[in-house]
């Protein structure tokens, strides 16, 4: 499982325990994905570096056009803080949903993102927000999130030797509505069948300026439906268009048979999930004042 | 005689204030020093021949006390519960996986890291075979079978189908499939064993009987009994499922092979994959009615999956049978049943044992003949409702008290009120209920091995009392129980009664706290071994009082025992005692119970449900349940209450979110996060009421209580989303996925 | 390899070398012999094994105990004072709530850690919301519920 275990308190220091073991140490948030793994694989890392002491990393702020969130900060914090409700509901409806509150108060955003799960809850919600990560280590760079995922379970982020040390969402701007919603076989606790996360934007006369719909479960990673955002983009928003587009959805999905679901079943859901997404980030958007 | 100071008053569970203190110790808390952490190398495939294995590199690893393989059993290698020994200890090389999980050796080492990575460095070869996994094939098709015989059949015949159907203005058929359950308790398999100070080897583990389990360490490690101790310390659930061996044997044979204390807990994968089951099942059935609601026949064929090893099955495909017919008077019924042997999960018992399985068609079956005859539902399950007097189909039982099905459906549908509208309008809300008339058990046929019930009780001479029984306490409450009816009877406070339960040492025998055992059979052996001591008190205060040799009517209250029922007169139960001893009386009484009729059959239980269906999401969300159950007289409400309410609890999650997923023989849910029984945010208000209608044969009137509340709870929210979605759903569990499947294809 | 954990557990102060590998709930139960806190799946999936660190509530089986050095850590030894019960677990006792047990203790620790928490009286929701992360197999969920809300009735009053 883990020899050794470190809580740095900069993430300079974290870095430097990290080159020190040269590979053989990897960095953790809460642990609640990450210590299953090492079990299941029956993996042993020499030293586990956590960014449970990071201050910097447990920020959210907004920065400019930016919404800034730590690496560290946990999905109870995340889900109860006021600037992620106001810009970004979806995140904060996520985070909500994910687990359990005590699984919630362990799993950081960074570590859902990277331990790679097809279908981490806040990672949807993060996707369709447009976020990227802000990583820091040997090659320092910002990646979108969507390109965070390198496989079915293989992060592009390399823990051994990096980490995320914050997740930039840009703030959106005019009418904005989002929802986030999931379908499993229980209401908490319970890996997802299906779970999805859509924004729309409307400008004054009603027309959708931008949009995502992003679907987890129906892949190795979450998925942006772009062919559903196309349909949307430039139309007059209406209930009669959201379900158009919705009842489209199943053709332009590609999910498996898995113990949660089959994949018939998965296409089946798939609009009705979606439906509840587009209809609320509608129903938002429109209460909002240009 | 009912002293209303204690008997149906509300008492908190007795190691309750202990227990939520953290301070109870269950079988995963035990510990002892020089004790070796034992774990079990299983098998990876369902079914095939162990052709090669390979220990010599565990037994090889520094720090590793011992490795065990079947050629290391003294005595017999296999053992099961009640049919025969037919599950192995340990595979033999050359032997036969029957069972994915099927245990191949053992390691033991002081270090539980030493002995994980000693199971790593085992190797096994094996031929695989094709696992017989379609127990419906195997019923019906002779070239498809695992062992040439059926691990259960039940058969009855009642008038004549021919006539019945011949008098049917309506026929409708029905096939429904009753899918497995796992138990899921909280805590694992776990045991401690270890040598006494006088060479005894002692076994602590969680189970039901700590009889059975001393019979099969003592078979198992060849030796005597009398060389064997068994306790069942507190226990971390069962709800039937830890009836079988699962640590005891591999922990004794590893102290006896180093004479070292043994430890074994199952981890939570271990447990869900080798565990018993309940028995999925396929019905086929046919009822006709006549067009004003009177039910002419009854026709159900039925087959079980019982796994490999034959465990309960005979019990529970009989039990399935006698349940099928209901609370309804069905003049012409033929039921046939039968349980097969697959390389699946194993069935053994599980809350309802088979009732469950038996009830879900039925219920299903009269709420479709009630649409199909345009009639209330309710309306039509009253016009066939037994009445007392009568003999109810399947189950032999003479109903002797007042019949209070209907009464309770009324109640369960009226603590729901009125059905409320959906919350979304893309949702959809539907109430559905569910009878049973579950029998309980109280055996004493031999055949079972649970024929039986022993009490000791002693009165000391400062007036306590101490009470040796043989149950176990898995939360039902027994204890509780137990000391409520030494405290009435005697009239004495509880804390000056000590309980000391399921040691072989000490309590005699209670043959399977399973069914009624509890309570109901327990109950009577201590009424009877009080009754018999009270009789010989009786004799001295009637010596003190002067009357003797006419013993006049006492009363026992407040320590004391009094001439009359006014009270006037009176001798302290300790003076009493005390003047015993001093003759030389023997103040201890021992009793047995065994009931002549192995089934009683006059507790009835209904649940009434309110469901709400999202269509957007398929999913389902229970809104309300009432639950109403005639137990008879209830000794401990809060006990009473929270079976109820846990029965209906586990229901839902029979219902709506347990879907255990098994291909080819090899089980796939083996985790808390596949397997998802219900949260809190899963489970809806439970109203739950007793109708309290006495049996004329248990304790106070007491009938049985912690099982019945499985017969209802699944269908009754089966029924609701029927009526919810205006179709018929002839299997579960209705999640999200299966919903949308069964709509949609 | 061994190290120095420092922290304080029902509040007192704790110092103990340990090996770096071990989690919260071993180091609580073997180490310490607490054993109130207990072992369920060890996975985080059932929270027999919660316990409060920091005044929030985590699951001890996937917490290295090394990540919460130098908190404070509250297990179910520590909720009753002098062998007095606290009032949600009397109040728990009084509904009937426990039954087999084996996940009270970890309910009692969400339940107190979502009442501290909370600036008014939690409703049925918040409540069930609380517990949501503990599995009670025996199904006590709507006991759990009652008990609470009159508990809060009797605080009110």
């Amino acid at each position: 499982m883990w020899n050794e275990f470190e809580s740095p308190q900069s993430v300079q220091d974290a870095l430097v325990i990290l080159e020190k073991h040269g590979g053989n140490a990897r960095v953790m948030g809460g642990g609640t994905d990450l210590l299953m793994q090492l079990k299941s694989k029956r993996q042993t890392v020499e030293c586990l570096v956590s960014t449970g002491k990071i201050a910097s990393m447990k920020e959210i702020r907004l920065e400019g056009e930016k919404l800034v969130i730590g690496g560290a900060a946990c999905a109870m914090q995340v889900q109860k803080d006021p600037l992620v409700r106001q810009y970004v509901p979806m995140l904060a409806q996520a985070c909500a949903k994910l687990g359990a509150p005590q699984i919630r108060n362990a799993a950081t955003l960074a570590g859902n993102v990277v331990t790679a799960k097809p279908a981490a809850d806040s990672a949807v919600a993060l996707t369709a927000s447009d976020a990227v990560l802000e990583i820091l280590g040997p090659t320092p760079r910002s990646i979108p999130l969507i390109d965070a995922y390198a496989g079915l379970m293989q992060s592009a982020v390399d823990s051994t030797k990096e980490m995320v040390v914050a997740i930039e969402i840009p703030l959106p701007t005019g009418r904005y509505g989002s929802h986030f919603a999931r379908i499993a076989s229980r209401r908490a606790a319970a890996l997802p069948i299906l779970n999805a996360a859509a924004a729309l934007c409307l400008d004054d006369d009603g027309n959708i300026t931008k949009s995502r719909v992003v679907v987890g479960g129906v892949g190795p990673s979450p998925q942006r439906l772009y062919t559903l955002e196309d349909m949307l983009q430039g139309q007059r928003g209406t209930i009669d268009l959201i379900e158009q587009v919705c009842g489209a959805s199943p053709d332009h999905v590609h999910p498996r048979d898995s113990i949660r679901s089959s994949a018939a079943a998965r296409k089946g859901l798939l609009p009705g999930l979606l439906k509840k997404c587009l209809l609320s980030s509608f129903e938002m958007a429109t209460k909002k004042e240009g | 005689m009912k002293n209303l100071d204690l008997i149906g008053k509300k008492i908190w569970k007795l190691d309750g204030e202990e227990g939520i203190q953290g301070q109870t110790r269950y079988g995963t808390d035990l510990s002892m020093s020089g004790m070796l952490y034992v774990k079990a190398y299983r098998a990876r495939i369902p079914h095939g021949k162990l052709l090669r294995l390979d220990v010599s590199k565990a037994a090889a690893l520094d720090g590793v006390s011992c490795v065990l393989t079947a050629k290391d059993i003294p005595g017999e290698k296999k053992f099961g519960f009640p049919a025969g020994a037919d599950q192995p200890v340990l595979v033999e090389v050359g032997g036969t996986i029957l069972m994915k999980g099927d245990a191949l050796a053992l390691v033991a080492s002081p270090s539980l890291s030493v002995a994980e990575k000693a199971l790593s460095l085992i190797e096994a070869e094996y031929e695989q075979y094709e696992a017989i996994d379609d127990y419906e094939r195997v019923a019906n098709d002779s070239s498809y079978f695992l062992k040439n015989e059926c691990s259960g059949e039940y058969s009855y015949e009642r008038g004549d189908l021919s006539k019945g159907q011949a008098e049917a203005d309506v026929i409708l058929e029905g096939s429904y499939e009753v899918p497995i359950q796992e138990h899921a308790y909280m805590e694992t398999e776990s045991g401690l064993s270890y040598y006494d100070s006088k060479g005894i080897l002692t076994v602590e583990s969680g189970t039901h009987d700590a009889f059975y389990v001393r019979y099969e360490v003592a078979r198992c490690l060849g030796i005597d009994e009398i060389k064997v101790r068994s306790i069942v310390p507190l226990v971390g659930g069962t709800y039937g499922g830890k009836q079988q061996c699962s640590t005891q044997l591999h922990i004794a044979l590893v102290t006896q092979k180093t004479g070292l204390p043994a430890k074994m807990v199952w981890s939570r994968r271990e447990s869900m994959l080798v565990s018993h089951k309940r028995h999925p099942a396929k019905i086929h059935m046919r009822m006709g009615a006549t067009k004003d609601g009177a039910i002419t026949f009854l026709e159900s064929n039925y087959v079980m999956d019982g796994g490999p090893y034959s465990t309960c099955s005979s019990g529970v495909c009989y039990w399935m049978g006698t349940h099928s017919a209901g609370p309804y008077n069905i003049p012409n019924v033929s039921i046939n049943g039968k349980a097969v042997y697959t390389n699946n999960t194993v069935g053994a018992a599980f809350r309802g044992f088979g009732g469950p399985q038996g009830v879900f068609p039925l219920e299903r079956h009269m709420d479709k003949m009630a649409r199909e005859l345009n009639m209330d539902a309710q309306q039509l399950r009253a016009k066939n409702y037994i009445r007392e007097k009568d003999q109810p189909a399947c189950n032999g039982v003479l109903i002797d008290t007042r019949v209070t099905v209907g009464e309770a459906l009324e109640k369960a549908i009226e603590k729901l009120g009125p059905l409320p509208q959906p919350s979304t309008p893309h949702a959809k809300v539907g109430r559905g209920y569910a009878v049973a008339m579950p029998l309980h058990d109280v055996s004493s046929d031999p055949v079972w091995g649970m024929g039986g019930t022993g009490a000791h009780v002693e009165i000391f001479r400062d007036g306590s009392i101490e009470v040796r029984s043989g149950t176990c306490e898995f939360g039902s409450g027994l204890d509780t129980v137990q000391k409520l009816i030494i405290s009435n009877e005697f009239g004495v406070p509880m804390e000056r009664i000590h309980l000391i339960t399921s040691d072989t040492y000490w309590t005699p025998k209670v043959g399977r706290c399973v069914g009624s055992k509890g309570a109901y059979a327990s109950g009577q052996a201590l009424l009877m071994a009080s009754q018999e001591l009270k009789e010989r008190l009786a004799t001295i205060a009637a010596v003190h009082f002067g009357t003797y040799p006419v013993i006049a009517p006492l009363v026992f209250a407040n320590e004391r025992i009094y001439t009359n029922q006014q009270k006037r007169d009176y001798m302290t139960l300790a003076e009493a005692a005390d003047f015993a001893y001093r003759q030389g009386m023997n103040l201890a009484a021992d009793s047995w119970y065994v009931n002549p009729n192995r089934l009683n059959g006059n507790a009835f239980c209904a649940m009434a449900a309110d469901v709400e269906v999202d269509m957007l999401s398929y999913e389902t969300k229970v809104l309300r349940c009432g639950y109403v159950h005639d137990a008879g007289t209830i000794i401990n409400p809060l006990a009473a209450i929270g079976q109820a309410v846990g029965g209906v609890t586990q229901s839902i999650g029979y219902a709506l979110t347990e879907k255990w997923v098994i291909e080819k023989g090899e089980s796939k849910t083996l985790s808390f996060h596949d397997y998802t029984i219900p949260t809190s945010v899963d489970t809806p208000h439970i109203e739950v009421e007793f109708i309290e209608e006495p049996s004329t044969d248990g304790p106070y009137g007491a009938k049985g209580l912690s099982e019945h509340p499985s017969y209802v709870g699944a269908v009754a929210i089966v029924n609701a989303v029927s009526n919810a979605l205006d179709t018929e759903f002839d299997v579960f569990p209705l999640t999200p996925d299966k919903l949308y499947t069964y709509l949609h294809g | 390899m061994q190290k120095i954990w420092s922290g304080t557990i029902n509040g007192k102060k704790i110092e103990k070398s340990i090996e770096q590998s071990m989690t919260l709930l071993h180091f609580l139960r073997d180490e310490l012999s607490l054993l109130g806190t207990k072992v369920g799946c060890e996975s985080g999936d059932c929270g027999a094994c919660a316990v409060i660190i920091d005044k929030k509530l985590f699951n001890s089986c996937i917490t290295p105990a090394f990540a919460v050095a130098g908190c404070e850590i509250t297990t179910i030894e520590g909720l009753s004072e002098n062998g007095q019960l606290h009032p949600i677990q009397k109040a728990l006792l009084d509904t009937g709530s426990f039954q087999c047990g084996y996940c009270m203790p970890g309910m009692c620790m969400a339940l107190k850690c979502a009442m501290d928490a909370a600036e008014h009286n939690l409703t049925e929701e918040e409540i069930r919301e609380a517990i949501s992360g503990n599995l009670c197999r025996c199904g006590s969920y709507s006991l759990v519920v009652e008990a609470i809300s009159l508990l809060q009735e009797v605080k009110k009053s």
